[in-house]
């Protein structure tokens, strides 16, 4: 569970989040609309405890995931297995079982003993992809993407969050409506540094486009 | 405006410190040498190549150790806290900006990060020295260490500078790209101001309470006399070294907290 207290967070030339109180519920899939370069990634951090707020609290309860996928902190000369192990220790996981689990679910061709440097781009994506599914969490945050790799996997990734989600809240930022109806069931949408509740996607939606310069809109 | 993040305390019950902090050191030291044919070697390799280096110069003058030892174990008893020192900041520096994504790992912390750089880089040194110094007296005669906590001592305060000025200039080197690249220039001087190839009794007395300004002298001074049975150095204080070194500590606390709290990083995570 993740609640803000009149969150507030700047960015060096803008507000991104302004006095912004909310309660995401365990176990509520939250989606929040949000135009491109209003902030999503500065808030997933921030809820993920990653950044601190400049102003009010973030709340959290529980072990709150990272954003999902992020493949930024491999090292290029590691290979992926001993990057997975070493962030499994890092993160109180047991390395084995989070080995186990990505080398099941993401299937990298070759396995994990290659190095990170020769991975493809779709590989890396998918080594982050399924170290986040692999480490259970209270709730899941999701900046932009929540699928990797062809059809295949993308259903593979959806199966497993909506197993995780079973037990776990998730909040997914993304600017494009069809992707949040499709995975979430409470929606925000984030205007003028404010996280507006709204009944529906299409409330969200209508409302951001309306706040948008119409070259934004286009974007 | 001040802020506050509440309840990241679950998932640090979930990881205790040490497991975490013993994954960073074996991050780091996978990483250290990784991409070059040499590898960990480069360890040994670059000390070894300046104590030849320094004693090649000292037999090309016709120089003699000012202390009754083979050449060879007086460089290195100033080259090892030297290389120490200036290791330890240069670790610090990389490991701030090249592991900033290991942040997004809750519950790591970038206090974390430096102190698991500053931690290899005495541990990776404590074995060089051990394994140079062992060479030195099989191959050269050199007699053991006179006072080996003594020489510990010495070797602790070097490092101790590096972890405490190199944390000072990692985090001022987050903020300041000008910074960050003045200080290995600024550092030059450090080498020939800080008894690596001399001893301080060599030094008349206006020079040596000028370079007793050096706080790195005093570690080496520290070291030699730890070393050499009967040497006595008129620059080895303990305190001096410890102060500096604690007051960089200490400040680069306040300048960690102005840097998050205004967003003055340049690297964004």
């Amino acid at each position: 569970m993740i609640t803000l207290v009149n969150t507030t967070r700047v960015h060096p030339g803008a507000v991104i989040l302004a006095q912004a109180s909310a309660r995401f519920e365990p176990r509520a899939r939250i989606g929040i609309l949000a135009a491109a370069g209003s902030g999503k990634s500065t808030l997933a951090r921030l809820f993920s405890g990653i950044d601190q707020p400049d102003g009010g609290a973030v709340l959290r309860r529980g072990r709150i995931s990272w954003p999902m996928g992020f493949a930024g902190a491999f090292h290029p000369d590691l290979t992926a297995a001993t990057n997975v192990a070493l962030i499994a220790d890092m993160i109180g996981q047991n390395p084995d079982r989070t080995l186990a689990f990505c080398d099941q679910f993401g299937g990298l061709p070759g396995g994990l003993n290659r190095k990170v440097k020769v991975l493809t781009p779709v590989e890396r994506a998918t080594l982050g992809f399924s170290l986040s599914l692999a480490v259970p969490c209270d709730t899941y945050i999701a900046d932009e993407v929540i699928g990797v790799g062809d059809a295949t996997l993308r259903a593979k990734c959806d199966a497993m969050l909506d197993r995780r989600l079973a037990t776990a809240g998730l909040i997914f930022l993304s600017r494009n409506p069809a992707q949040i109806r499709k995975y979430c069931q409470t929606f925000f949408v984030l205007i003028g540094a404010k996280l507006i509740p709204c009944r529906d996607v299409d409330v969200a939606a209508t409302a951001l486009k309306l706040s948008l310069q119409p070259e934004q809109a286009e974007a | 405006m001040t802020g506050c993040a509440l309840g990241g305390d679950m998932a640090a019950l979930d990881a205790p410190l040490a497991p975490r902090l013993a994954a960073l050191i074996r991050r780091e030291r996978q990483t250290r040498f990784s991409g070059g044919a040499l590898g960990q070697l480069w360890a040994f390799v670059t000390p070894l190549v300046w104590i030849a280096l320094v004693v090649a110069m000292f037999r090309l003058m016709n120089h003699t150790a000012p202390i009754a030892t083979a050449p060879e174990m007086f460089v290195a008893t100033g080259i090892l806290p030297y290389i120490l020192f200036r290791q330890t900041i240069a670790a610090l520096m990389r490991t701030v900006i090249a592991n900033r994504y290991l942040l997004y790992f809750q519950p790591t912390t970038n206090a974390e990060i430096l102190l698991a750089a500053a931690l290899l880089e005495l541990l990776n040194l404590a074995v060089t020295a051990t394994i140079l110094f062992g060479l030195i007296i099989l191959a050269f005669g050199a007699d053991l260490p006179a006072d080996p906590l003594k020489v510990m001592v010495g070797m602790a305060l070097a490092w101790g500078l590096g972890a405490g000025f190199g944390r000072f200039a990692a985090v001022l080197g987050q903020w300041s790209d000008s910074f960050a690249r003045a200080v290995p220039l600024a550092l030059r001087p450090v080498f020939w101001v800080s008894g690596v190839f001399y001893a301080a009794t060599e030094l008349p007395g206006a020079a040596q309470d000028l370079l007793a300004l050096s706080p790195l002298f005093h570690a080496v001074e520290l070291t030699r006399e730890g070393f050499f049975l009967g040497y006595a150095s008129p620059i080895s204080s303990v305190v001096y070294p410890a102060a500096v070194a604690s007051g960089f500590f200490l400040f680069s606390l306040l300048i960690e907290r102005h840097v998050q709290t205004t967003h003055r990083a340049r690297h964004r995570i």
